[in-house]
């Protein structure tokens, strides 16, 4: 070991410090998420509750096990999904404004998803039940996709980080247009379930269907821990990245599939979210200053899901009456924290 | 002999059929080589150095290195056997030098980019010889250019390739970065065994520095010389300085 090794070592010491902290911030998150809400349920009653009893009163029985719990799992794997996207499209196309919402993919799933809400009306059909869920994902799933493979041959097209974003919000509006569209036509009820699933929401699925949806994410999660020495690689651009041994189409496939795999489901099930994806890797990047992504991966992951967490405990607040929109809680936290550490970050250097 | 080509031919390959830029080069590169790759912008400078890097395939003919036909290399025996320094360095985000040069070792590093004990001692012997050692921790892009392409050599020479080829290495430097270059690859070349190819547009520097010349004349003839005198000549006479 020579002096530099043990400086290296050293400062890696510093961002095991933040993964740490994050990953106890995690679970503590999550049961303040399981104790408060609305309803104010006593400490000691939600924790038999939690650990197989059944409570004195039937309701908070519901409350704890229907509602908050398969929240706060939709929350934590909807936030950490969210933000591993971000980031693997961030240093995909190098562009710290790359992002589900702003590159388009969030829009190209609202069309597919507003297809089957709308659409479905148009031509006298009516989805319903188990059928629905089913076509809801699959075409946000399509949607998404297809619209990140087109920004990637954008990409490809033009190497000007500038061109892509400019392209990626043109689909978003293309997409939108043809929502609005559809809105125009569509039936009340519709439209109605559209406008909601727009707001965002964790709190669209029973506990089974949130346990499914977590462990759906996992498994998604882990391709792209595979992808980290690719991702250090293409810190430096395409030419080095290949001059060490990238093979570029695996690791654009690898991007695609993993990011819209990832950005679709969460948006097919709760919604297009907005600022996660975006907020999360700006803010581990700002705090840890580093390019390597065996460190910024897992400490996005954490944050991503601390954040979201954190947002899915606001909206429902023991003040709120009703649950407040979800987007415009995480839009709200997250916009001024992107403003924030882009100011802040302008004097040091650096794309992120 | 590090590399040799048979009857290399270099260009774009196109549905229509393909473009050569440069056809039946018989080259060799030897231990130690500092090779000059002088020409006119669009000669076909950077596609021939990107075909020995194995970023562009051939369009036809042999391209050996070590020995081994490169037809069947992997991507990670081309990164084993040809490193690369740019003219412009990259947006390098928020990496200091050492996570920079760290970058050099992926070729060898497993799945999650871990570097052992040999990566740092290997890290900080490139630094040792760019002379970056005080460098260390400082962010890349708050470097100057003739000190940010010190870091770019290091990271190639931190790769541990036979040959690395270097596109306009110097062109964004100045005047006495640009000496200070050559020498330290001279050193490089001499101490180190490495092999260099370059190319440039300072036929001055060109012509004290390199040991042999490739020249791409006018409508694409190609020179390969290991006099420098002779060099001058046909310099001289295609382009005319």
């Amino acid at each position: 070991m020579n002096r530099l090794s043990q400086q290296y070592t050293a400062q890696r010491r510093k961002s095991f410090l933040l993964i740490f902290v994050l990953a106890c911030a995690v679970p503590v998150l999550f049961l303040l998420d399981l104790f408060l809400g609305s309803v104010s349920i006593p400490f000691s009653e939600v924790v038999t509750v939690l650990t197989g009893g059944t409570s004195e009163k039937e309701a908070w029985n519901y409350i704890i096990l229907d509602t908050r719990l398969p929240q706060s799992l939709t929350a934590l794997s909807a936030g950490a999904a969210l933000a591993c996207g971000g980031l693997l499209l961030q240093t995909f196309f190098r562009n710290p404004l790359a992002g589900p919402d702003v590159l388009g993919i969030s829009s190209g799933a609202m069309l597919g998803v507003a297809i089957v809400f709308m659409g479905g009306d148009l031509l006298g059909m009516h989805f319903s039940g188990s059928l629905s869920g089913f076509l809801q994902v699959f075409s946000a799933m399509t949607g998404a996709i297809l619209v990140l493979v087109l920004v990637v041959f954008l990409s490809g097209v033009s190497r000007d980080g500038v061109t892509v974003i400019i392209g990626g919000l043109m689909i978003a509006y293309l997409a939108g247009a043809l929502v609005n569209l559809l809105q125009h036509a569509a039936a009340r009820e519709g439209l109605q379930q559209f406008v909601f699933w727009g707001f965002g929401s964790f709190s669209s699925m029973d506990l089974t269907s949130s346990l499914r949806f977590s462990a759906l994410i996992i498994v998604l999660l882990i391709p792209s821990f595979f992808l980290t020495r690719s991702l250090n690689a293409w810190v430096l651009g395409p030419v080095y990245a290949q001059s060490v041994g990238v093979s570029l189409k695996k690791f654009r496939l690898g991007i695609i599939i993993s990011s819209g795999m990832l950005t679709a489901i969460v948006t097919a099930y709760c919604g297009p979210i907005a600022f996660i994806g975006i907020a999360v890797p700006h803010l581990v990047r700002w705090v840890i200053r580093t390019e390597d992504h065996s460190l910024l991966l897992p400490a996005v992951v954490l944050l991503g899901a601390a954040l979201s967490l954190f947002c899915s405990l606001i909206t429902r607040l023991p003040v709120f009456e009703t649950p407040l929109p979800l987007n415009a809680v995480t839009s709200l936290v997250g916009a001024p924290v992107v403003l924030i550490v882009i100011l802040k970050q302008r004097h040091k250097g650096g794309f992120a | 002999m590090i590399v040799q080509t048979k009857s290399l031919y270099v260009g774009y390959a196109h549905a229509s059929g393909d473009c050569a830029l440069l056809e039946d080069l018989n080259l060799s590169i030897d231990e130690s080589e500092i090779i000059a790759l002088l020409g006119a912008n669009g000669s076909g400078k950077s596609t021939l150095l990107r075909s020995l890097a194995g970023m562009k395939s051939i369009l036809a003919g042999q391209l050996f290195i070590n020995g081994k036909d490169t037809r069947t290399f992997s991507g990670e025996e081309w990164s084993r056997n040809v490193g690369m320094v740019l003219a412009r360095t990259p947006d390098t985000g928020s990496l200091d030098v050492y996570g920079l040069i760290a970058l050099g070792r992926i070729p060898y590093t497993g799945l999650f980019g871990r570097l052992k004990d040999d990566d740092h001692r290997i890290i900080a012997e490139v630094m040792e010889q760019m002379d970056l050692s005080d460098f260390a921790w400082r962010k890349v892009a708050e470097l100057s250019d003739g000190e940010r392409q010190r870091v770019m050599i290091a990271r190639a020479l931190a790769q541990q390739t036979p040959l690395v080829v270097l596109d306009e290495p110097t062109a964004f430097l100045d005047l006495s970065m640009r000496r200070k270059m050559a020498a330290k690859l001279r050193e490089l070349a001499k101490e180190q065994k490495h092999s260099f190819v370059l190319s440039t547009h300072e036929i001055d520097l060109a012509l004290n520095s390199a040991t042999r010349f490739w020249i791409i004349g006018r409508d694409r003839a190609f020179y390969d010389i290991q006099s420098s005198v002779e060099a001058e000549a046909i310099i001289q006479s295609e382009f005319g300085v």
